[in-house]
C-alpha cells in the first residue's frame, strides 16, 4: 500500500522583514528594508504509512505548523517535496483537501450558535457527498462518538468535552483518509480526554485513517500514538515508535516532597538518586529508575524524614525534549530565528542551556545517556551516521540540511 | 515629593499609579510598587490602548450595524507602555494623584494613537474624499442658487464649516460599540474592582484617541480645504472658544454613546441605537447642514437633541465666529455634559444592579 | 522502507490521477476515470452559497430580537437618509438633468445592492481582516473555491434591512411596472457584483501591504459615498475620476441611464465595467494567495 505521507527534504526559509516602532523606524525600513531569513524547516525527511498514528511534535517554535501547513498545501516549500495520499499538496491543494480532515484544538469550524447537526450539513455540502451516505456516515459517527443527547443543542451551550467530539466527528465526516490533529484535546478534562483518545483510536482501527497528531499532552501521545516523531529548530530530531521512546526516555520519576521540618543538609547515599532542590520544607529529587526502584528511595525517605505530602511524577515532556534536543543540538546561533519566526517564546531552549548549565553538564539524567546503544535515535546533524540510525531516518536528509 | 515605600521595595525608576494595578494599592493615597516587568500587563492601562473600536466613522448608514463589521480597532495593542503616564505621575504633585491616573490615562492613549499615526493618517483619505465632494456640492448649490451666501454663510464658510463637523464625526471613537462590548464580555464586572472611576477612566481613553483622530482629520481636512475654497478669516480669540467647544461636545458624545452602549445590559443588541444616533448625529446634529437652513420645526427638534452640541456647536463658533455667540454656545453645551453627564450615572447604576456577568 | 524509490516525482500533472488507496464512494467521483470528484463545477457553486445562506440566516436569527432590530434600524436609517436628501434637493434645485426621484431610484438601487452584496458575500467588507488574522487557513484546508467559500461564509443581518427599504422604495416611488421591476432587479444583481469585486480588490491589498485594513476601509466607504450622489455634481476632473478610479459613476448613472430611459450604450458600459471589475477581482486575489501560500507576507505571519 502507498504510504500516505511522504516527504524528502522538505524546507522552509521565510525572509522577515524587520519592523521596528515608530515612525521614522517605518519610513527607513521602507527605503531599506531590513530582511532576515528565517529557516523554519530544514530539509526533513519521513514516511508515514496508511493507517499509522503519528505524534508530530516539538516545543513551539520548532516548525511544526510550518510543516503541517506544508503538508496541507497552505504553504509552499523553499525546497523539497511531499506526497500526500497521491497529491503534491501545494499543487494540487482543492484535491487532496477531499480526502484529509482537520481539527485545531483553538480554532472551531462548528458554527458556534447553531446545533452541530447543522454544521455537519453544511460540510456534507462542502464536500459533496452524496445524500444517503452521508447521512449513514453522519448517524454512525454520531452514535460512535455518543452525541445524540446534544446534538440538536446549540454549540455555546456545549461543554468542551461535548464540543471537541463534536468538533472531531465533523471532520470525519467525508470519511478522510489522514487527519490532522492539532491539540485535540487541549482544556479537556481527564475524562474527556481518555474518550476522545478512544474515540479516535477507534476511528483509526475501523476505518484505517492515518492519524497526524500534534499535542503538548503525554497522555495523547502515548495513548493514541504508536509512533513520535520530533521536531526542533526545524530538523527531525527522533522518529521511534512510542514504546521506544518511553523504554528509552522515561527513565527517571521526581520526586518532590514536604516535609515536617527544614532540610537542612541533606544526604541521601543512594545510588541513581540526585537532589534536585533541597530549600526549607520542600525537598526534590530525581531518581533514575535504571539504578534504583522507586519503591526502595520511597521507603529510605520515609525512613529518614518526616513527610508530609510526597509526590511522584513522570519528567514533563518538556524536558524530555529538551533532552533529545540537547543531545542533538546544531549548534547555539540558531536557536533565537527560528524561535522569534514562529513567534513563540524561547523558553524551551533557554531551558535546555540552563538545564545544562544547572546540571553541571554530567549527561543527561532525564532520557537515554549518551552511552546507551539500545536506544537508537535519530542522528543528529553533526553525529555521523553510524550511530545506530533508526531505519526511518535516512542519514542522507538531513546532512546539511541547513539552507 | 514624598514616596510612601512598602516592604523596603527598591525604587526601581518608574513605577504605575496605585490605581492602576488591580494587584497593587487599592484606593486613593497608599502607594506600592509594582515590579517594572516587561508589558505589564494587568495594569488597566495597557488594556485600554488600542481598542477604541474605530470603525473608520463617517458611517453614512452604508457600513453601520454591528453585522457589517470590517473596521478593525486602531493600531495595535497596548504598544507602549505607561511611560508617559508614569513620568506624569512622577512629576505630580501628591495631592493630585487622584485625577493624575486619569491623566496618565488620557496620555496613554494619546500616546498609543499617535503611534500609529501612519494608520490614523490613512483612515483619513475618507475625510479628503468627503471635502471634495461636499466642496463640489456647495459650488454647484451656490451658483444655482445665484447667491453669495446662504443663511449667512458663504461658499468658504460652508465649505470650513463642513471640515469641522466631519472631523468631528469621522474622528470621535464610537464609543457605544466598546461599552457594548465590556457588557456584554463580562469586563465590566472585572473593571469595577478597581479603585477607579470606571466612566471617567473611558473618557480618558475616548478623549484621547478622539483628540488624534480629529487631528488628524482636521489636518487633512484643512488642506484640502485650503486648496479649494481658500481660507476663511477667524479670529484669534475665537482659538480657545472654539477648542473648548470641540472638547465639550466630545464629552456630549462620549456621554451618550457610553449611555448607548450600557443599554446592553437590558437590551439583545444595542447596534441599532448606536447607528440611529449616528444618522441622527450626521443630520439633526448639523453635520451636513448647519442648522441655520433647517426648517424651524426640524430646528427645534434638533436643539432638543444632544448631537448637535456634538458637531454644530463647534463648528457653527468656527465658520462664523462673529455672528454665533460664544459664550452661550459655551453654556449650552455645558449644560448639556450636567444633563448627558446624569443620564449616563443613572443608567450605570441602574445596570450595576443588573449585573450578570457571563461566564464559561 | 526506502522513501528515495516512491519519491521519485517530476511534474505531478495530469499523472497523478492515482487516488488514494480505499476510498470509498463516499465521495462522489463524477468525473469518467471515476478516480476523484471533479472539480465542483457551478451548480455546487450556487448550492454551496444557499446552504451558506440558508445556515447564516439561521444562526442570525437564534437572536430574533437582535435580527429585527438590525434590520429595522437599517431600515429606519436608510429612510431618515433619503428625507434627508429628498428635502435638501427640493430646497436647492442643484440636479440640473436629475429628477429628485431619480434620486429616489438611485437610493433604491443602492440599498438594495449593497444589501445584496454584503448580505449574501459577507465576508467580502472584512477580507481583508481575514487576510491579516491568517484566518485564510481554515478555507484552504476545504475543497472549494478559497474566494467564493470566504466570500459566503458571512452574512450581514443589518443588509436584509437595505434589501427591504430599497425594494419597498422603488415600488412605492420609482414607478413600477413589471419591466421596470425587471430592469431594477437586473441592475440591483449587476451593482451587487460589482460591489463585491471592488470590495475584493481593495482588501486584497491585505496581501502585499501589511495592516491594510484602514486603506480598504476607506476605499470601501469612498465608492459607496461617492455613488450616492448625483452625478450631475460632478464635472471635469472629477468625473473621469468618477469612471475611472472609484467607478462609483457607473452605479450612480443607473436611475437616468438604465432605469428612466434605458440607454443600451451605457448599460453595456455597465456590464463591460462589471465584468472588468470581477475579473480583476479574482485574478488579484489568487495572485495574493500564490504570495500568502509562500509564506512571504509583509506581515511575518508564519
Amino acid at each position: 500500500m502507498e504510504p500516505a505521507i511522504t516527504v524528502k527534504d522538505l524546507t522552509k526559509t521565510f525572509a522577515v522583514r524587520q519592523r521596528e516602532a515608530g515612525l521614522q523606524a517605518s519610513i527607513r525600513s521602507v527605503f531599506r528594508p531590513q530582511v532576515s531569513r528565517v529557516h523554519a524547516v530544514r530539509g526533513i525527511s519521513f514516511t508515514v504509512d496508511q493507517g499509522e498514528t503519528v505524534a508530530f511534535i516539538g516545543p513551539n517554535g520548532a516548525g511544526k505548523s510550518t510543516t503541517i501547513k506544508m503538508l496541507t498545501g497552505i504553504l509552499f516549500p523553499t525546497s523539497g517535496e511531499a506526497d500526500v495520499l497521491g497529491f503534491t499538496p501545494w499543487r494540487e491543494r482543492e484535491r487532496l483537501a477531499f480526502y484529509i480532515g482537520s481539527v485545531f484544538g483553538q480554532k472551531s469550524q462548528l458554527w458556534y450558535h447553531l446545533p452541530p447537526l447543522d454544521t455537519f450539513d453544511l460540510l456534507a455540502r462542502i464536500y459533496e457527498l452524496d445524500r444517503k451516505e452521508y447521512l449513514a456516515r453522519r448517524d454512525y459517527l454520531i452514535g460512535m462518538f455518543e452525541i445524540e443527547e446534544f446534538q440538536r443543542t446549540p454549540v455555546r451551550k456545549l461543554s468542551l468535552g461535548q464540543r471537541m467530539r463534536c468538533e472531531i466527528a465533523a471532520s470525519l465526516l467525508h470519511r478522510p483518509r489522514l487527519v490532522f490533529l492539532d491539540e485535540p484535546t487541549i482544556g479537556l478534562d481527564v475524562v474527556a480526554r481518555q474518550s476522545i483518545r478512544t474515540l479516535i483510536r477507534q476511528v483509526n482501527e475501523e476505518d484505517g485513517t492515518t492519524v497526524f497528531l500534534t499535542s503538548h499532552d503525554v497522555g495523547d501521545i502515548e495513548g493514541l500514538c504508536r509512533r513520535v516523531i520530533v521536531i526542533n529548530h526545524g530538523e527531525l530530531v527522533l522518529d521511534e515508535s512510542t514504546s521506544t521512546l518511553k523504554r528509552s526516555y522515561l527513565k527517571s520519576k521526581v520526586v518532590d516532597l514536604k516535609l515536617a521540618s527544614p532540610v537542612g543538609d541533606v544526604d541521601l547515599p543512594l545510588p541513581g538518586v540526585r537532589v534536585l532542590k533541597a530549600k526549607g520544607y520542600g525537598l526534590k529529587l530525581q531518581v533514575d529508575t535504571r539504578e534504583q526502584r522507586i519503591e526502595g528511595v520511597v521507603s529510605s525517605i520515609l525512613q529518614r524524614f518526616n513527610v508530609v505530602d510526597m509526590n511522584i511524577s513522570d519528567p514533563p515532556l518538556e524536558d524530555i525534549i529538551a533532552a533529545i534536543y540537547r543531545e542533538a543540538a546544531p549548534g547555539p546561533g540558531v536557536a533565537p530565528a527560528s524561535a522569534v519566526a514562529e513567534g513563540a517564546s524561547i523558553a524551551v531552549a533557554a531551558r535546555a542551556g540552563s538545564d545544562s548549565r544547572d546540571e553541571g553538564g554530567g549527561g543527561s539524567q532525564v532520557g537515554g545517556s549518551t552511552g546507551d546503544k539500545a536506544a537508537p535515535r535519530a542522528p543528529a546533524t553533526k553525529r555521523s551516521a553510524s550511530d545506530g540510525v533508526h531505519p526511518s531516518v535516512h542519514p542522507s536528509s538531513d546532512g546539511g540540511g541547513t539552507s | 515629593m514624598t514616596v510612601r515605600l512598602s516592604g523596603g521595595a527598591e525604587a526601581q525608576g518608574l513605577r504605575c499609579t496605585p490605581g492602576d494595578c488591580a494587584e497593587h494599592g487599592r484606593g486613593q493615597g497608599r502607594e506600592r510598587r509594582c515590579q517594572r516587568k516587561a508589558g505589564h500587563g494587568h495594569c488597566p492601562g495597557n488594556r485600554s490602548g488600542g481598542r477604541g473600536g474605530d470603525k473608520g466613522g463617517g458611517e453614512r448608514g452604508r457600513e453601520g450595524g454591528s453585522g457589517s463589521g470590517s473596521g478593525i480597532g486602531s493600531g495595535g495593542n497596548g504598544v507602549s507602555e505607561s511611560q508617559t503616564g508614569a513620568v506624569v505621575v512622577a512629576v505630580v504633585p501628591h495631592s493630585f494623584r487622584s485625577v493624575s491616573k486619569y491623566v496618565a490615562v488620557l496620555a496613554l492613549s494619546v500616546e498609543n494613537a499617535a503611534a500609529y499615526f501612519a494608520d490614523t493618517l490613512v483612515r483619513t483619505i475618507f475625510m479628503a474624499v468627503v471635502i471634495f465632494v461636499f466642496v463640489l456640492l456647495w459650488r454647484t448649490t451656490y451658483s444655482v442658487t445665484g447667491h453669495p451666501t446662504i443663511a449667512g454663510f458663504s461658499v468658504a464658510q460652508m465649505i470650513w464649516y463642513l471640515v469641522i463637523t466631519e472631523s468631528i464625526i469621522n474622528g470621535r471613537v464610537r464609543y457605544w460599540r466598546k461599552m457594548d462590548e465590556e457588557v456584554r464580555s463580562g469586563q465590566i464586572a472585572y473593571s469595577l474592582n478597581k479603585p477607579v472611576n470606571y466612566l471617567v477612566f473611558h473618557y480618558a481613553t475616548f478623549l484621547g484617541e478622539s483628540v488624534v483622530k480629529v487631528g488628524a482629520n482636521l489636518l487633512i481636512g484643512s488642506a484640502v480645504a485650503l486648496l479649494m475654497v481658500g481660507s476663511i478669516s477667524v479670529p484669534l480669540e475665537a482659538a480657545p472658544f472654539v477648542i473648548a467647544s470641540m472638547l465639550l461636545g466630545l464629552t456630549v458624545d462620549y456621554m451618550t454613546e457610553a449611555a448607548i452602549g450600557l443599554l446592553a445590559f437590558w437590551v439583545e443588541d444595542t447596534a441599532p441605537f448606536g447607528l440611529i444616533y449616528n444618522c441622527l448625529a450626521l443630520i439633526l446634529g448639523g453635520t451636513l447642514l448647519p442648522l441655520d437652513l433647517f426648517p424651524a420645526a426640524l430646528r427645534s427638534v434638533a436643539a432638543a437633541l444632544p448631537m448637535n452640541q456634538v458637531v454644530y456647536a463647534p463648528a457653527r463658533m468656527f465658520a462664523g465666529f462673529s455672528s454665533s455667540q460664544p459664550f452661550a454656545i459655551l453654556m449650552g453645551q455645558v449644560a448639556w455634559v450636567a444633563v448627558m453627564g446624569c443620564a449616563l450615572s443613572c443608567v450605570f447604576r441602574l445596570g450595576r444592579r443588573r449585573l450578570d456577568v457571563n461566564g464559561g | 522502507m526506502s522513501t528515495a524509490d516512491k519519491v521519485d516525482k517530476g511534474d505531478k500533472g495530469a499523472n497523478r490521477r492515482r487516488r488514494p488507496d480505499g476510498v470509498e464512494g463516499l465521495i462522489k467521483a463524477p468525473s469518467s476515470d471515476g478516480a476523484e470528484p471533479a472539480k465542483a463545477g457551478l451548480f455546487a457553486d450556487v448550492r454551496l452559497i444557499t446552504a451558506y445562506a440558508r445556515l447564516n440566516l439561521q444562526a442570525a436569527m437564534e437572536y430574533r430580537a437582535s435580527f429585527i432590530s438590525q434590520i429595522f434600524g437599517m431600515f429606519l436609517n436608510d429612510a431618515i437618509w433619503l428625507a434627508f436628501w429628498w428635502l435638501y434637493f427640493t430646497e436647492f434645485p442643484v440636479l440640473g438633468s436629475w429628477q429628485r426621484e431619480d434620486v429616489v431610484v438611485l437610493w433604491a438601487v443602492l440599498a438594495t445592492s449593497f444589501g445584496v452584496a454584503t448580505g449574501l458575500f459577507g465576508n467580502a467588507l472584512g477580507l481583508s481582516g481575514i487576510i491579516l488574522r491568517g484566518d485564510l487557513d481554515y478555507y484552504l484546508v476545504l475543497p472549494r473555491d478559497v474566494l467564493l467559500h470566504i466570500l459566503v461564509s458571512r452574512m450581514s443581518t443589518s443588509a436584509w434591512g437595505d434589501v427591504a427599504f430599497g425594494i419597498l422604495v422603488f415600488i412605492a416611488f420609482g414607478g413600477a411596472t413589471p419591466g421596470r421591476l425587471a430592469l431594477y432587479m437586473l441592475s440591483v444583481l449587476i451593482v451587487a457584483v460589482f460591489f463585491v469585486s471592488f470590495f475584493v480588490i481593495v482588501n486584497s491589498l491585505a496581501f502585499f501591504i501589511g495592516s491594510s485594513q484602514g486603506l480598504s476601509e476607506q476605499l470601501q466607504m469612498t465608492l459607496v459615498h461617492f455613488a450616492s450622489y448625483p452625478t450631475t455634481i460632478f464635472q471635469g476632473a472629477a468625473r473621469v475620476i468618477l469612471f475611472t478610479l472609484i467607478p462609483a459613476g457607473f452605479i450612480s448613472s443607473v436611475p437616468v441611464y438604465v432605469l428612466r430611459r434605458f440607454h443600451p450604450g451605457f448599460f453595456a458600459a455597465l456590464v463591460a465595467a462589471t465584468l472588468v471589475l470581477a475579473v480583476a477581482a479574482r485574478a488579484v486575489f489568487n495572485w495574493g494567495l500564490r504570495r500568502y501560500e509562500s509564506g512571504n507576507l509583509v506581515t511575518g505571519r508564519i
